[in-house]
């Protein structure tokens, strides 16, 4: 499968691993809220993830992060599940590229 | 442009989101503190008060509009310039922000180019010297010395074109060092009427001249064609 590439402004290079890796820990807390039904954490990690992976140039992790928000406050567990292995999919997926 | 002079207080309860801003702040030269709450925060403005806060209206058990309004009520900071992050871009919300003369607002997800834009335009409007006085408080003296050229006299009042933007409707007082130059015994004068906008840093204040004599007068008729003016 093409990886999408994801521009990245060459200065702050630096802290992109610090991010990739929260996100990492991340996917496990979205399992285990999954499997809890746990949808104020769900909602919450979507809040973060639709501020902070636009603000660090992830746009589509930040719409994800968005609609897993929007979905996990109406205690929505099939789109919540969606949206969470559409997180997957989308860190499998890029390439990141620093200009 | 470089900011080392300046320093940025962070107040998010967010490190990832710290962390971003703190990295494009310091790319531009500028000193960055970081606090995840309000009494943190303040701590740092004790040791460090900063030239600008960063503010996100959503911390931890507690919310940016409890800092805004401890930083309503010290003087030591309720001058310096904030702008708000937030992902809340809400009406009310935003109302509520502008009663606290917050300086700008940013919605969340953060560009790198926004924020830069941003703290470019408070740094550059902070550098324009500017006094704002409460209307009861007793007016301090301020001497402020700018190049101004003359474009209207009568034998009662002037007009003055210079960089200075006089808001008060009158009670500024000025010298004017032509007058002096052509021996003009009234050279102070009092502004009658806020300042126009003429062209990008130009202003134009009315001044009523103070203590004309007869004898200024008649000089101001005879000069009025070397000068130039109508």
């Amino acid at each position: 499968m093409a990886k999408e590439i994801v521009v990245i402004d060459k200065d702050l290079e630096e802290i992109i691993p610090g991010f990739m890796d929260n996100r990492k820990e991340e996917l496990v807390e979205l399992d285990a809220a999954i499997s809890g039904s746990d949808f104020k954490k769900l909602e919450s990690i979507g809040h973060k993830l639709a501020g902070n992976a636009g603000s660090y140039g992830f746009d589509g992790l930040s719409k994800i992060g968005k609609e897993l928000e929007e979905v996990a406050g109406q205690s929505d567990l099939k789109k919540s599940k969606s949206c969470v292995a559409n997180v997957k999919v989308y860190l499998d997926s890029i390439e990141i590229k620093y200009e | 442009m470089g900011y080392e002079n300046r320093s940025v207080l962070i107040i998010d309860d967010d490190p990832e989101l710290r962390l971003i801003l703190k990295k494009i702040l310091e790319n531009l030269g500028i000193e960055v503190f970081e606090a995840s709450g309000i009494k943190e925060a303040w701590t740092i403005i004790d040791k460090h008060p900063p030239h600008l806060f960063i503010l996100d209206l959503k911390l931890h058990n507690e919310t940016g509009f409890d800092f805004l309004e401890l930083r309503s009520r010290d003087d030591r900071v309720k001058n310096i310039p904030v702008l708000v992050c937030s992902a809340y871009g809400h009406k009310k919300s935003i109302s509520l922000i502008k009663s606290y003369s917050v300086d700008d607002f940013l919605l969340k997800p953060i560009k790198q180019t926004w924020l830069i834009q941003k703290v470019r335009k408070i740094f550059s409007d902070a550098e324009k010297l500017s006094y704002a006085f409460a209307a009861d408080a007793k007016m301090p003296s301020v001497i402020v010395t700018v190049e101004g050229h003359l474009s209207q006299i009568s034998e009662t009042s002037c007009i003055i074109r210079s960089p200075l933007r006089i808001a008060k409707k009158s009670g500024v007082k000025a010298e004017f060092k032509l007058f002096k130059e052509e021996g003009i015994s009234c050279n102070m004068l009092e502004s009658a009427y806020a300042g126009h906008l003429m062209g990008p840093g130009e202003y134009e204040t009315t001044f009523t001249m103070l203590g004309l004599t007869e004898s200024d007068a008649q000089k101001i008729r005879a000069k009025k064609s070397k000068w130039n003016l109508r």
